[in-house]
Order: structure tokens, then C-alpha cells, then sequence
């Protein structure tokens, strides 16, 4: 595939319905086209198979400046495409040689798109994060123990336990702040997925990350999500994050056709 | 944080925050929709790299603002405009070799000394303090 210098392949971006805007442009810079067939438009770029055919796309995946650049482009002209109607996102580096596989794959599979962007119609996806406490913060504001009757050894041993039992309360507390945002967000939005936390090193702002989720929310419904988000604020050490609108990147899984 | 017309302003994103890398990568690379192309990028590899993003890039922004940089040192971070970087890391390796060379060398003397005159002086401390100086019993041995 590494034959003539300017041969280019096909990456996809996105299904819809809608042709894409003229003035979008794509990961190689390239314009866009639409690949239309059973009603549906595939969202396509000829790119330079040098940079991103087999075995380049591999190698340079592996550098986070090229791979930085390519997920924001890319994700870019999926926001352009959600603009026009419901979208279904494609993975990146999702790569074809010629057109005709990408007609035939819409042609295989035009009901299950079809049910999917149905899904899609109208709802948006919506980041919601929380990030428990910054680290230390729970030591400085464990409670003081009383240091009069006791020797130096001794309120360092109290200290260290209040300090621990404060933790232990933050903890749960913190649990059931998520627990309860949980359910509030679930009743004012369609589906819910969760995203990983990243272990101990998902960090942001100092804080562990404590939720990660994705929703999928009623346009017209979200300024209910969005009190939703925002009613309690019971944890005051905990911070709750909104992200969006996404691209229903979290919601794009078409069931039985993930494993073509 | 309201939405107008019922329809989110993707263009400015201005509703909820603004979209970092790490949130934009894990959602490109671990979410959409998989459909197996003409050209197959192995899959496992693009999950293994979801992995290592979700461990890092999330952190990526914040931790550089407290300071923290151990992803300088990892050659998949790194990116192209190391050159410097890895000479420096190969002048540390270097001096970590000869400092290696130099303790090899220091215990070996000691040995030497503790083979030939300092005997006697040894034989006074293991009266009274055997516990304290195994490493010099075990060497005199």
C-alpha cells in the first residue's frame, strides 16, 4: 500500500444523513466528501496513505504530538457533522482503500445505521465529573485534638486517628454524593455510560477523579439535566465538572456491527 | 450554561467547559463506532494506547502545573524535539556507569585492608557488639 508517493486512502469520520459543510476540513487537511448511499453520507477524507496507511498511522500513533493533532481534527469535523443532525462518530483511524467498501458497508448495514441515528436524533452528550478533595486538603482539616492532657507522642497518635477517621468520613460521603447525582442525572437522560477513572493518577485540578460519566440527554431537556448536575451541594470539598456538548462519541455503539 | 434554541452551541462549546486533550482522546480512541476498514490498525494496539492515555494525558495538564514531569522522561511522551533531552539522559547513564566503577573499586580495597592488617581491630568489636557488624563478620569470613 506503500506504492506511488501520492497514493492516498480513505479515512471516515462520521455516518449521517446530512453532506458535509463545504469549508470543513479533515485530519490531512483534506476537504471533505460525502460517500452517499441508502440515504445515508459517510463522512470521508483522501489522506496521504504515507502518513496515514499501514504501517505509518501505526508509528505515528505513537507520537502524542502527531496523535493530538489528528484527534482534535477529527474530532472536529464530527462536530461539524452533529451540527447538521444526528451523527454517529467513527473511531479514529478507521481507514478504507476506495469508496466502493465504504458504499457497501453503508449498503450491508443501512438499518442498523438508520436505528442508530434514530437514537441519536435530538439528544446530545454531555460530560459530568467529580473530583474529590485535593490531596493533604483532608489532613489540614482534620479536627484538633486536645493537646492539654496529653503528651507530644500521645496527640500525634490522636491526631493521626482523627485524621484518619475524617478520611474514612469523606469517603463515604463522597460515595453517596456520587450515588445520589447518579440517580439524578439518570432520571433526566436517556442512557448513561460510564468512562474510566484512571486509577489514583487520573488527577485534574488536584483532586481524584470520582465519577467519570458520559449522558445522553434530551435537547430539549437540558437545561433539567443541567439543575440536575448542579442541585446539591452537600460535599463542599468534592467538585462537580460539565462537558459538552460531545459528539455522541459514548453512544455510538451499533450492536452487531462492532464485530463485522 | 444554557443552551439556546434547544440545540447545544457546538462551534464555541461555551456550555460546559471547554474540551480538553485527555477528554477528547479518550472519547476518539476508546469511544465512536468501530467499524473494521479495508486497512486494519490492530485494535489491541489502539486499546493499549487508550490505556496508557487514560493513565497519563488526563493528569497530563494539571500535574505539569504542580510540578510533577515523569512524563519527560517517557520516550512515548517525549515526541520528536528530544535530542537534547537524551543527551542529557546519556551523560546521566554515563556517570551512573562510572560511578558504579568507582564503588566497585572503593570495596574492593576494603576488602583488601580488612584481608591483611585491620583484623585485629574487628576482633575487638565482635566481643562486645556482634549484632551491629555482620557485614564486617561475613566479610572476614
Amino acid at each position: 500500500m506503500t506504492d506511488a508517493p501520492d497514493a492516498t486512502c480513505i479515512w471516515l469520520y462520521a455516518v449521517t444523513r446530512d453532506p458535509p459543510d463545504d469549508e470543513v476540513r479533515g485530519v490531512a487537511g483534506e476537504p471533505l466528501r460525502a460517500i452517499r448511499e441508502a440515504g445515508l453520507v459517510a463522512y470521508a477524507g483522501d489522506v496521504p496513505t504515507s502518513e496515514f496507511g499501514e504501517p505509518a498511522v501505526r508509528r505515528n500513533l505513537e507520537s502524542l504530538d502527531w496523535l493530538a493533532g489528528v484527534a482534535r481534527a477529527h474530532d472536529a469535523v464530527v462536530r461539524a457533522a452533529v451540527t447538521r443532525g444526528a451523527t454517529i462518530p467513527v473511531r479514529l483511524v478507521t481507514l478504507f482503500t476506495d469508496d466502493t467498501s465504504v458504499r457497501e458497508l453503508l449498503r450491508d448495514r443501512a438499518s442498523v445505521f438508520e436505528s442508530a441515528l434514530g437514537r441519536l436524533d435530538g439528544r446530545t452528550e454531555w460530560g459530568v465529573k467529580v473530583y474529590g478533595a485535593k490531596p493533604g486538603q483532608a489532613d489540614e482539616q482534620a479536627p484538633e485534638s486536645d493537646e492539654t492532657l496529653s503528651s507530644p507522642g500521645t496527640s500525634y497518635l490522636l491526631r493521626r486517628r482523627a485524621a484518619r477517621t475524617e478520611r474514612e468520613r469523606r469517603v463515604r460521603a463522597a460515595t453517596e454524593y456520587v450515588d445520589r447525582l447518579r440517580a439524578r442525572l439518570a432520571a433526566h437522560s436517556v442512557a448513561e455510560r460510564l468512562h474510566g477513572l484512571g486509577g489514583a493518577v487520573a488527577r485534574e485540578g488536584g483532586g481524584t477523579l470520582l465519577l467519570n460519566g458520559a449522558y445522553l440527554v434530551e435537547n430539549k431537556r437540558f437545561a433539567e439535566f443541567n439543575d440536575a448536575v448542579n442541585a446539591d451541594s452537600g460535599a463542599r470539598d468534592l467538585r462537580v465538572q460539565l462537558t459538552g456538548p460531545w459528539p455522541p462519541y459514548s453512544f455510538a455503539y451499533v450492536p452487531g456491527l462492532s464485530d463485522v | 450554561m444554557s443552551v439556546s434554541g434547544g440545540l447545544p452551541d457546538y462551534a464555541s462549546g461555551s456550555s460546559g467547559a471547554p474540551a480538553n486533550l485527555g477528554d477528547i482522546l479518550e472519547r476518539v480512541l476508546d469511544k465512536g463506532l468501530v467499524i473494521a476498514g479495508d486497512i486494519r490498525v490492530n485494535l489491541l494496539d489502539i486499546e493499549l494506547l487508550t490505556v496508557k492515555l487514560r493513565l497519563v494525558v488526563a493528569s497530563l495538564e494539571t500535574a505539569r502545573e504542580v510540578g510533577i514531569d515523569w512524563w519527560e522522561r517517557d520516550p512515548w511522551l517525549k515526541g520528536r524535539e528530544d535530542e537534547h533531552d537524551r543527551d542529557r539522559g546519556r551523560e546521566l547513564e554515563a556517570e551512573n556507569r562510572r560511578l558504579r566503577r568507582r564503588i566497585a573499586a572503593l570495596e574492593a580495597d576494603d576488602r583488601r585492608e580488612l584481608e591483611s592488617g585491620a583484623k585485629d581491630d574487628l576482633d575487638e568489636f565482635d566481643e562486645f557488639d556482634e549484632d551491629e557488624e555482620p557485614e564486617r563478620q561475613e566479610k572476614r569470613r
